[in-house]
């Protein structure tokens, strides 16, 4: 599939615009600016042009039109995601945020069903008043979509009990890149059969449009016990963090800041009141039930001073738990205050292998001259290690990728993996072939092909294209006709 | 291939699977794998003719790091084996499946057959980290990974577990475990009735803060069969800390008269199906419960016929079981149950089914792309054919 020519283009954009309206069909490079990039630091792509339907059912002619014109897409919802994945070069843009509807809402059954487009952060706001929220929060919660959280199968901090996005979906009405609208899982019972919204959920977009999406909601906690431990050494905090998953203690919330991330917190609008001196801090929370909760705190409480906290304070009523949430949900746009650009790597390892990966990436950090920033979801051993520079010099450019790659392989050999939350994308395609087989590669794609077989639906994304067997012998084939 | 049954072709590893795989599609044949055979058709027959394919010496834990609360297991290790290992640690898997525990983790996770602590603890798809499987083709995939969050590449691990075998056979898993509850107490409460009152105070329970880690709704034939008395039960299993547990006992002591159980009982419903029998599984809305719960409290036989019933508060599921008499067809016995149930089936009107998703844009169910995979993974048609059908 090469470009369009220009005269198909214009007859594409003419055929979106009578579907979506010609307001809602983008081409200039000024109002396709907005597009050009998602989180990922340092990549644009320009899309052929962005069309943004206002309905369900104008999604699904958007789709069915680019289907009979063989054109390519990319769904976009908010452009949050950090590996890439609404990225969209030289294909069509469908953007989903003027989806933005809450279908219905179940009390009975604590479910809610929206379109793709409502903002995480407003459908908790939204359940608030029947003591509901949307459990998945993650940190851009306030900007990301729950199509992207599908697509990406997002986490958040309160994840580590709660589960991640896989686990709080029920149903979706997706639209296949060909055009046919499938129902998958279900939201009255439990479906039966392939697990088609399981592999749906976490495709990153490359197996068709999520339309609607039921989610499970879940009752407001009684009770929240919200901890700040102080800690004079990141493997002391790490071992802490070990200790109480090892003691069987499943907080709501586990989270670690290194103390370059304490600085720039600290030196930010965003200032917590965590100690500047500390090497680390934990952010545990316990919530629930009212009864048992303060056993689970002095618990956690016990094990961080066993593990060498200098103090565990506990905070003192919501005001003081949302500033010392406030720290750790900005300290991304924290650091962003440090250069102009950030790395933001989400590898996982063993949660008893935290101590090693920490000192290792400390190692990594000081060999390539790069400051490494950890602040990350230690419960589920899932490392953030973000690394601010300035993508414009190519030689502090070299020396972060060079880390990044000694720390995705490092994690690789403690048994890891190389996202836990944030997707391949574009971003991670180097690193699949060093995790997965050829024969797991190539299962992969043709998972895909059973959803997309044309290939249509973010192409170039996730899986290497020349793992995908099938696709590398037709080009071969197309190389010996040519 | 000849209608004469062939002999089983015993596995001793995966390599041994992948050749079996390569063999009998090189033949045209099929395979119909086998863990403990405990369960082996489930109500599901598999194409006559298919060789049985037995791995159930692929069998042991591999790794276990008990401070990471994960496993690593062969697909025949038994679901005792895997308590036996992980109870050393005061931990578990909180799969717990209806059945017995000499069935493998492997049928589990291939059949996704979850049990009364799904609701609490997890589905089988919530609870498989990774999964190395041989597929159709005779491709080893290696699925997923061993830690607790992963998101790298499409999602195989998912796609196997509840796919019946036939898109890959499950050679080994990597498994999330549990710590055990401090406290684990077990209560029956009566239901003599299940009018507006005595709902009210069971959705109390279901949807308040002292979430049970299990909450069974028994009917008369089946308390009578566990023991627990004559009357339709409430099976009620509480788990945490000392003061969680005190708080959750109260809630279940308003409810009505109860009485406390060893944990065992839980194994006894667990493994109460018995071997001749017809099993119905209905699942609804949440909220539904006592619509099906209704259905099957005092029902407990048909015609000479006893029947056991079961459901799962916190997921809607209900499961029925029409014991058989020996030349009883299966399928004529639980007629009666199917057409009762279908009142409770039916969906009602949602608030906005469609909203703008109008007709012109009709939704489909997923069949032809279920078939699609199906042929991705199985192109010949060559692992448990016909137990989807
Ligand atoms: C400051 C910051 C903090 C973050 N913190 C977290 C965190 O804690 N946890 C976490 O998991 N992530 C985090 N992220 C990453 C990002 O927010 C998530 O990946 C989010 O799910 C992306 O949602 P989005 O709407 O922005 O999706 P986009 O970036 O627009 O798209 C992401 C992918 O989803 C696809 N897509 C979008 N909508 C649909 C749809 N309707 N159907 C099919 N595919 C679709 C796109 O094609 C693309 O591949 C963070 C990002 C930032 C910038």
């Amino acid at each position: 599939m090469t470009a369009l020519a220009p005269a198909a283009s214009s007859a594409l954009a003419a055929s979106l615009a009578a579907i979506a309206g010609d307001r809602h069909v983008l081409r200039d490079a000024s109002s396709l600016l907005v597009f050009e990039a998602d989180g990922l630091p340092g990549h644009r792509a320009h899309p052929l042009l962005a069309v943004l339907p206002g309905s369900r059912d104008e999604v699904v002619a958007v789709v069915r039109t680019l289907a009979a014109a063989g054109v390519r897409f990319v769904a976009r919802g908010a452009g949050t995601g950090l590996s890439g994945g609404a990225l969209a070069d030289g294909v069509v843009l469908v953007g989903l945020n003027r989806l933005r509807r809450i279908v219905a809402v179940d009390a009975a059954n604590r479910t809610a069903t929206v379109e793709p487009g409502v903002v995480n952060a407003s459908l908790s706001r939204a359940v608030l008043p029947l003591g509901l929220h949307y459990a998945p929060d993650p940190s851009s919660q306030a900007a990301c979509t729950i199509g992207g959280n599908v697509a990406e199968n997002a986490g958040g901090p309160h994840c580590l009990k709660a589960g991640v996005t896989l686990n709080h979906v029920l149903a979706a009405t997706v639209v296949l890149p060909d055009g046919e609208v499938v129902a998958l899982g279900s939201a009255d019972g439990e479906a039966e059969g392939y697990d088609l919204l399981g592999a749906f959920v976490g495709s990153e977009g490359c197996f068709g449009i999520a339309l609607d999406v039921t989610v499970r909601l879940m009752p407001n906690p009684e009770r929240i016990i919200t901890q700040l431990a102080d800690f004079t050494s990141v493997d002391d905090a790490a071992r802490a963090t070990s200790a109480i998953i090892a003691a069987g203690i499943l907080p709501a919330a586990l989270e670690l800041m290194d103390n370059a991330t304490i600085e720039a917190v600290e030196a930010s609008v965003y200032a917590a009141g965590y100690p500047r001196d500390a090497a680390a801090v934990l952010l545990v929370e316990a919530d629930g039930a009212a009864a048992g909760l303060d056993d689970d705190a002095r618990a956690i409480d016990a094990i961080c001073r066993a593990n060498g906290a200098r103090d565990v304070r506990t905070a003192t009523d919501a005001a003081d738990r949302a500033r010392l949430w406030q720290g750790r949900k900005k300290a991304f746009g924290a650091m962003g205050r440090l250069s102009p650009h950030l790395v933001v790597q989400d590898a996982v390892v063993p949660r008893t292998k935290l101590a090693e990966l920490l000192a290792a990436i400390a190692e990594i950090g000081a060999r390539h001259r790069v400051r490494v920033c950890n602040v990350f979801h230690a419960g589920d051993g899932n490392l953030h290690p973000n690394i601010p520079y300035d993508a414009t010099d190519p030689d502090e450019s070299a020396r972060v990728d060079a880390a990044t790659r000694d720390i995705m392989r490092r994690c690789i050999d403690a048994g890891g993996t190389i996202t836990g939350e944030h997707g391949v994308g574009t971003d991670k395609l180097g690193y699949m072939e060093a995790l997965f087989t050829a024969p797991t590669l190539d299962a992969m794609c043709r998972l895909r092909d059973a959803f997309d077989p044309a290939r249509r639906a973010n192409p170039g994304k996730v899986v290497p294209v020349h793992s995908c067997r099938e696709w590398t012998g037709a080009a071969a084939w197309r190389a010996a006709r040519e | 291939m000849t209608g004469a049954t062939a002999a089983a072709i015993h596995a001793a590893s995966a390599s041994d699977v992948v050749a079996a795989v390569h063999d009998a599609a090189g033949r045209g044949g099929a395979l119909r794998i086998v863990g403990a055979g405990t369960w082996l058709d489930a109500g599901r027959p598999v194409r006559a003719g298919a060789v049985p394919l037995d791995i159930s010496a692929l069998r042991g834990v591999t790794e276990y790091n008990p401070g990471d609360l994960t496993i690593a297991v062969r697909a025949g290790t038994t679901l005792a084996e895997v308590d036996a290992a992980t109870a050393e640690h005061r931990q578990w898997c909180p799969l717990l499946p209806w059945g017995r525990d000499g069935g493998t983790i492997g049928a589990t996770i291939a059949t996704a057959t979850a049990g009364p602590c799904a609701g609490a603890l997890g589905l089988p798809r919530d609870l498989v980290l990774g999964a190395e499987f041989v597929d159709g083709r005779g491709s080893m995939v290696r699925a997923g990974g061993r830690v607790v969050k992963n998101v790298a590449g499409f999602d195989l691990v998912r796609l196997v577990t509840g796919a019946w075998g036939t898109l890959g056979v499950i050679t080994h898993l990597n498994l999330r475990l549990r710590a055990r509850p401090a406290v684990d107490e077990t209560w029956s409460v009566a239901v003599e009735r299940l009018d507006d009152t005595a709902v009210a105070r069971i959705d109390a329970l279901r949807l308040g803060p002292y979430l049970p880690l299990a909450a069974e709704f028994v009917n008369d034939a089946l308390a009578r069969h566990l023991g627990l008395g004559d009357t339709p039960q409430l099976l009620v299993r509480l788990g945490g800390n000392a003061h969680f547990v005190a708080a959750a006992r109260a809630a279940v002591l308003a409810l009505g008269s109860a009485a406390e159980h060893p944990g065992t009982a839980w194994a006894s419903l667990r493994a109460a199906e018995p071997a001749r029998a017809s099993t119905w599984r209905e699942s609804g809305a949440p909220s539904r419960w006592p619509l099906l719960a209704r259905s099957v409290m005092r029902r407990g036989a048909d015609g000479s016929r006893a029947v056991h019933a079961h459901l799962s508060l916190a997921r809607g599921v209900l499961r029925v079981s029409t014991l058989l008499d020996t030349g009883d067809d299966p399928l004529r016995a639980g007629a009666a149950w199917r057409t009762s149930m279908r009142c409770v089936r039916e969906r009602p009107a949602a608030d906005d089914a469609g909203g703008d998703l109008t007709g012109a844009h009709r939704v489909a169910g997923a069949d032809a792309l279920a078939r699609r995979v199906r042929e991705a993974f199985d192109p010949n048609g060559v692992l448990n054919p016909g137990i989807l059908a």
